[in-house]
């Protein structure tokens, strides 16, 4: 990320990226019995960019090449919508906000399956 | 735990709750490479060209004028490149590119507004992005038509549907019913979907293949590695086959069609349709307007819903046709029966093939939009339940 703002500010763009981590597992039952399993883990980056007021924004798993997502981003700009702002400048916004809970994290799938049992 | 591990456990965990055991329908591993076969590749288009075209059909629908309010003109396409390995020994790389875009005209006069599509769509031809301007001026004069067109009277029609509503009747009434997965552990309609079963006029054959090249459901191999082989699901009116995965068909002692289709790498692949064909017969269009005394030509598919056999279908428009001729527009049409009765009552079956092609996609499970083809002739069927004004 860090790399991909240094590309940004050496060009002269507005720019902010994003990247999630997301580990997402279901659980199905059907007619009374257990019919599914499935986790899904995704990686992905996303940049956002406003080149002469408009905005460009490109997408990509990981692992991505920074620096091809905003060429990406600079390209679509071009057609993108006007962007009538600037992003936020930084702040003393703290880095970490405490809305996670941790027996999320640590569940398994047999304890969803017994939940759902 | 590694990735394979979790996956291992997991199938531990289903299968504990399972009476038999999974077993895959047997397929020859297959080594293949398929790259990208394009006639004109989309990628080699600038964007800049793309969103010109774009606006030059903008414009062509809006300078018509009068009550046309507002247009709607999106394109999209997508490159893909999937590996797929298993550890049968199957290793395949294929390429692909799917290109589909669509145009709404929207009319108001008053308090009445209608709205009507037109599609296009590609898996080997860029080309398909030019050459739609007649089309769409025809569009926009049905569009203003529809406007003074008084509501259908309901009743039981005689009623010729065009091919793409033909396509989208075969898909959603019937080919969805065809999917193994849905009919494997549902009693009622593994009876209703017996192979040798009468299921339609003999005159009928349905077959569901990946091997349409420019289709956008054109798939050489399918997500587990099953070549796409064309497979009939109706041939003379008896119902020949069902669309399998590998699952499926092994659970039901039949074999792999190549229909398991994932939207993406981030799901399972299950049942799918690929591209989805009435096969043509023998009746020329005026065959079928022949004889028709009242009747009504149904076009274009506006949306529908389907539970079980039961099926509702609005068409996008429709005209009334009187003593053998197509008469004025009518609006408000809305098909409505049992599937298994209306593929019985269909008494023609169109040589005009056509293979029509539009935006969106099939959507099942939370895996949309995924591309599928539906081809057809015209349809002729007797006895249709129309809704309407009495």
């Amino acid at each position: 990320m860090e790399t991909l703002l240094e590309a940004a500010k050496k060009r002269g763009v507005e720019a902010e990226a994003f990247t999630a981590a997301t580990r997402q597992t279901s659980v199905q039952f059907e007619n009374g019995r257990l019919k599914k399993v499935e986790t899904s883990l995704r990686e992905g980056m996303a940049v956002r960019v406003i080149v002469a007021g408009r905005l460009g924004f490109a997408a990509a798993t990981l692992p991505a090449d920074p620096l091809r997502l905003l060429e990406e981003a600079v390209a679509l700009a071009e057609f993108g919508k006007e962007a009538g702002f600037s992003f936020p400048a930084a702040t003393g916004v703290p880095k970490e906000i405490p809305v996670f809970d941790e027996t999320v994290d640590r569940m398994r799938p047999e304890d969803l399956v017994a939940m759902g049992e | 735990d590694t990735f394979v591990e979790l996956a291992i456990r997991q199938a531990a965990l289903v299968g504990q709750a399972k009476k038999e055991p999974v077993v895959l329908a047997p397929v020859d591993p297959v080594e293949d490479c398929v790259p990208l076969a394009v006639r004109k590749d989309p990628r080699s288009i600038t964007l800049t060209e793309k969103k010109r075209l774009l606006e030059e059909y903008n414009r062509l629908i809006l300078s018509f004028g009068g009550p046309i309010t507002s247009s709607i003109v999106g394109y999209a396409e997508s490159y893909t490149k999937k590996i797929f390995v298993n550890s049968e020994g199957t290793c395949i790389e294929q390429e692909g590119v799917d290109m589909a875009g669509g145009f709404t005209v929207i009319a108001t006069k008053g308090h009445e507004t209608q709205m009507q599509h037109l599609g296009f769509g590609s898996s080997l031809d860029a080309g398909v992005l030019w050459g739609h301007e007649d089309r769409l001026r025809e569009l926009c004069r049905v569009t203003v038509a529809l406007l003074d067109a008084p509501p259908v009277e309901g009743g039981e029609y005689t009623v010729i549907l065009d091919p793409i509503l033909a396509g989208v009747f075969i898909h959603e009434a019937f080919g969805h019913l065809s999917e193994a997965d849905n009919v494997y552990e549902n009693e009622e309609l593994r009876a209703l979907m017996r192979p040798g079963k009468k299921v339609g006029a003999e005159i009928l054959s349905v077959y569901d293949t990946g091997l349409e090249p420019g289709a956008r459901g054109y798939l050489r191999y399918d997500d587990e590695g099953v070549p796409a082989r064309k497979t009939y699901l109706i041939k003379n009116g008896v119902l020949v086959g069902r669309l399998h995965s590998r699952e499926t068909a092994g659970k039901m002692g039949e074999a792999a069609t190549g229909n398991a289709r994932a939207i993406s790498y981030a799901f399972a692949p299950i049942p799918r349709m690929r591209t989805t064909c009435i096969e043509p017969g023998t009746s020329s269009f005026e065959e079928m307007l022949t004889g028709i005394s009242l009747g009504i030509y149904a076009q274009e598919a506006y949306g529908g819903q389907t539970d079980g056999e039961q099926f509702t279908f609005t068409a996008g428009r429709a005209r009334m046709i009187r003593h053998g001729t197509l008469a004025e527009y009518v609006k408000d049409v809305t098909l409505t029966g049992n599937v298994f009765t209306t593929l019985k009552n269909i008494d023609c079956v169109g040589n005009d093939f056509a293979r029509p092609e539009g935006p969106g996609g099939c959507g099942k499970a939370g895996q949309y939009p995924l591309p599928v083809s539906m081809w057809s002739p015209h349809l002729r069927i007797q006895n249709v339940v129309i809704g309407g004004k009495r």
